[in-house]
């Protein structure tokens, strides 16, 4: 847990008031956290009403368990950890849009038409095939990939929302990516287009 | 760090949640030429790509809020946790609470007996049969240490019990017995009481003696470090 960190502070105070029963505190916390709530669950569920159940269900949970909270983790972390825990829950109660890598084979050969534009795809057309790509992954593995570049989590706070050693948390990292490109091979797209599309090394490495 | 290492890392260094130390070591191999740059920008666009929520992802609801705010009087919160007590309440850290503070030994006592368990009645019955054997204890105590009774002990004639003496007096460590039984009979008097913790005794002079020729004389031994008369009560 970042003991400088302003939001950190912040969210403590925060939590802290809400276990006292401060409903300007939840609102609060709420309208920070809310949006990103929502969005990780439906990630995981692809289904609009029960990512807003997901949503309203761990925010009640906040409400209720506040005091619970031991300040071991950041608080982000915390409900991250929830979100990821109900929305695990609502995937194993419902078997809604989330598919298994088994079934990639099949939909690469849907797609074959698609193979020989791969290099002509414009940047956004390419992200979304990844994003598509990603809800062929096992939950682990898209989890990893969703808490790091779409949440900001470091590998050490996935390690304590996941629930898992940090070590497992790099193997996932790259048996996903692994995963990905073989799914982007079979969808038509080469990722090895992506330096001359993007140039973005450049700026990642400065 | 290897560069195996530091490539585990990279999706992370990408995503800018690394620590400094661990920025600045992926970085160093970045810029070495040690890790392939192809992979790098991989990292960069899945990155921009899963960052962004795509225009195919639905809006977020804001009435969600108000949902969650109407329901949340039907709730019943946890109590606070003594991380958020200690959080809301910084000095009462240095004070011990009730649970914590150290117990006295008689509530100890009572604790390890599970006193608080015991039914009334039975509370009553053991609390007599205490009664009764302090009683007895203290019977046969003090009906043994009756006042001024005499008793022999060390070679030398020692009386317990409240008794009254005449002089205060100490002797040196080195002194031996004979030489302090030989002081005392040459002048007339005996031990009535000690050594107390200080190494005092009490001594009584006979009745047929003279009481400041005692003192001078027991001033003068080279054995007696101290000796006073006792104040008249």
């Amino acid at each position: 847990m970042s003991e400088d960190d302003p939001a950190s502070d912040r969210d403590i105070e925060l939590v802290a008031r809400i276990a006292t029963g401060d409903k300007r505190a939840f609102e609060t916390l709420f309208t920070v956290y809310g949006e990103r709530v929502f969005r990780y669950a439906h990630r995981m569920i692809s289904d609009v009403s029960r990512a807003e159940e997901v949503t309203n269900d761990v925010m009640m949970e906040i409400w209720k368990n506040a005091g619970k909270f031991e300040g071991r983790s950041k608080v982000s972390t915390w409900i991250l950890g929830i979100t990821r825990h109900l929305a695990l829950n609502a995937v194993r109660g419902k078997k809604l849009d989330t598919m298994d890598i088994d079934d990639a084979p099949e939909i690469a050969d849907e797609s074959q038409s698609a193979q020989a534009g791969a290099l002509d795809r414009d940047r956004d057309a390419l992200a979304r095939d990844l994003r598509d790509a990603l809800g062929h992954l096992s939950n682990d593995h898209r989890d990893v990939i969703e808490l790091t570049f779409f949440q900001g989590c470091s590998y050490q706070e996935i390690a304590e929302i996941v629930g898992c050693p940090e070590n497992t948390v790099k193997t996932r990292m790259f048996h996903a990516r692994k995963q990905l490109k073989e799914i982007l091979t079979r969808l038509g797209v080469d990722l090895s287009a992506l330096e001359i599309a993007g140039g973005m090394t450049s700026e990642v490495a400065s | 760090m290897n560069r195996s290492e530091a490539e585990e890392l990279l999706p992370w260094f990408v995503a800018g949640t690394l620590d400094e130390q661990e920025m600045q070591a992926v970085k160093a191999f970045i810029d070495s030429g040690e890790i392939d740059t192809a992979e790098l920008a991989e990292l960069a666009f899945l990155n921009e790509s899963v960052a962004v929520a795509g225009a195919e992802e639905p809006a977020y609801n804001p009435q969600l809020l108000q949902r969650a705010m109407s329901q949340l009087d039907g709730v019943t919160q946890a109590p606070p946790s003594d991380f958020l007590d200690r959080l809301s309440n910084p000095d009462s850290s240095s004070e011990p609470d009730a649970e914590s503070a150290p117990k006295g030994m008689f509530a100890s006592m009572l604790e390890r007996l599970q006193w608080s368990l015991t039914p009334p009645l039975a509370r009553v019955a053991i609390a007599a049969q205490f009664a009764l054997v302090l009683g007895l204890v203290v019977a046969l105590t003090l009906g043994g240490q009756k006042g001024g009774e005499r008793e022999e002990e060390a070679g030398f004639e020692v009386v317990s019990g409240a008794v009254a003496g005449d002089f205060t007096a100490a002797f040196a460590a080195t002194a031996a017995e004979p030489e302090i039984r030989a002081l005392l009979i040459e002048n007339g008097v005996s031990i009535v009481a000690g050594p107390s913790a200080l190494g005092m005794y009490t001594l009584d002079a006979a009745d047929d003696v003279d009481e400041a020729a005692v003192l001078a004389a027991l001033q003068a031994s080279a054995i007696t470090t101290f000796v006073q008369p006792v104040p008249d009560p």
